[in-house]
């Protein structure tokens, strides 16, 4: 009886201009059966972005380098300079 | 009352009658996705139509990664999210974003959502908040100034938020 374990990106959507939407699938397998399946998310935006104290506001590009490599492409392909300069308009201009 | 049954393999499966429909054991599945179940209408309408449901977790953390112990669930109906989540310092942290969402979060004027941290052990005379400050990210607050953890303090929390997908 071999048990088995591996992670599945099922889905990779752009929701809007500039969100990368992941969900990742574990799935478990015994003798190639599946017995389990359970999903875990994330969305990657183009930046962190925060408000200092002075009001002054942050933007650090999104590491994605820990990503699947086909996240990384769609991500490279969506965030272009132009999206990054309006997602932080965006975040400033909706920020707390 | 008149009854059809579809029976296959030798077993009852399915029971239509003029007010109920029964499916004697196991789920019902669409063939199609994003279709779904119309709710309290009489027509097929968008605002009626129940087409998504999904649970599962995701992982809250900080951009830098200085935390230790992280978890958090979610379900989503519809366009509604709800979220829960475990969050633990490790070692000096500034940062004020917890990155990691599972669902792109809705943050335009009217369509904020927001949460309470249940619990946080930095300041016990303080009930903090949970606001989502981007598509991606919450900050904890209090009143309207924002909050850490730091060291090995944790917080735990709830919030909901709208998407759009």
């Amino acid at each position: 009886m071999a048990i088995t374990k591996e992670a599945v990106i099922e889905k990779i959507e752009v929701v809007g201009s500039w969100n990368v939407q992941v969900a990742t699938d574990t799935v478990i397998k015994e003798d190639g059966t599946e017995i389990s399946r359970s999903r875990h998310r994330h969305v990657l935006a183009p930046c962190t972005s925060s408000k200092g104290e002075d009001d002054k506001w942050t933007h650090t590009d999104t590491d994605i380098s820990a990503e699947a490599t086909e996240v990384q492409a769609v991500a490279n392909a969506v965030w272009t300079d132009t999206v990054k300069a309006n997602y932080k308009t965006f975040v400033e201009s909706q920020g707390l | 009352m008149a009854l059809t049954k579809v029976i296959g393999a030798g077993a009852e499966g399915l029971t239509l009658s003029s007010t109920d429909l029964k499916i004697d054991a196991g789920d019902l599945l669409f063939g199609t996705s994003a279709k779904g179940v119309v709710v309290g209408a009489t027509s097929n309408t968008d605002a009626n139509t129940l087409d998504d449901y999904e649970q599962g977790t995701w992982t809250p953390d900080f951009p830098n990664k200085n935390s230790s112990a992280t978890t958090g669930t979610y379900t989503k109906v519809g366009n509604f999210v709800t979220c829960t989540f475990d969050l633990q310092a490790n070692g000096t942290n500034t940062d004020v974003n917890i990155t990691g969402a599972p669902f792109a979060m809705l943050v335009g004027a009217g369509q904020r959502g927001g949460g309470l941290a249940t619990y946080q052990n930095r300041n016990s005379t303080e009930v903090w908040t949970v606001i989502p400050v981007s598509s991606t990210a919450i900050n904890l607050y209090h009143g309207a100034a924002s909050r850490t953890i730091t060291g090995s303090e944790t917080v735990i929390g709830t919030f909901s938020f709208f998407t759009t997908s």
